[in-house]
């Protein structure tokens, strides 16, 4: 698929929403930006830590609401 | 608006263990990711982190590592490495909390507010602490 847009003087580009429904698109933010000889392309990026959601499932988790009531500072070999 | 993100977010976030909260973690991050929020942590934060993942949870210490490196990822994040022993101890000797709830309110940078489910920073005055969900209703980031 491919569209006209524009270049702005601040060499900025609208992504047009047919290109925006192409791939999905429907969130603003950060894109990975790389030129290919005489082509740039543009592909949006997810955030690394977002893919961490509930990574973890625990036996006995502790309520986060007062998590320093478990946390030991002095955390060492005594 | 500008968030200091405190470790009971990043703990609910990791660890699924309340799935509402959960969710509310995740759209806060979205939030952050899509620019609408200035995100702020501490290095007290990441050693709370790193202490919860690996001493309480077991989890090993390259796993907790590597998660803990993808926070330095977020969009504009601020990480703040001073922190200010006189005045955690002053909130201390002011207020009934923890310690650690001292050492980070003094981290909080003025006009920042810190993003917590930990109810006993809203015993301070000079810190203005939200938790996530009343983030959604702000309209900065509507």
């Amino acid at each position: 698929m491919e569209t006209l847009t524009t270049i702005t003087p601040k060499f900025q580009v609208h992504i047009p929403v047919s290109i925006r429904k192409k791939i999905g698109l429907k969130k603003h933010g950060r894109a990975l930006i790389r030129a290919e000889k005489k082509k740039i392309i543009i592909e949006p990026m997810k955030s690394d830590f977002l893919s961490l959601a509930g990574k973890y499932k625990v036996k006995n988790p502790i309520p986060a609401e007062k998590i320093r009531d478990y946390i030991d500072y002095a955390d060492g070999k005594r | 608006m500008k968030v200091f993100i405190e470790t009971s977010i990043f703990i609910r976030f990791l660890v699924r263990d309340n799935d509402k909260k959960l969710a509310e973690c995740v759209s806060l991050f979205n939030l952050i990711e899509e620019g609408k929020l200035i995100p702020y942590i501490s290095n007290t934060v990441i050693s709370e982190i790193l202490f919860v993942l690996t001493k309480i949870y077991k989890i090993s210490k390259f796993s907790a590592l590597g998660d803990i490196e993808k926070i330095f990822n977020f969009r504009n994040i601020t990480v703040i490495e001073k922190t200010n022993t006189p005045g955690s101890l002053s909130l201390f000797k002011k207020y009934s909390i923890k310690y650690g709830d001292c050492l980070i309110a003094t981290q909080v940078p003025k006009g920042v507010a810190i993003v917590t489910y930990d109810t006993d920073f809203s015993k301070i005055p000079s810190v203005k602490s939200i938790p996530p969900a009343e983030i959604f209703n702000s309209d900065s980031v509507n």
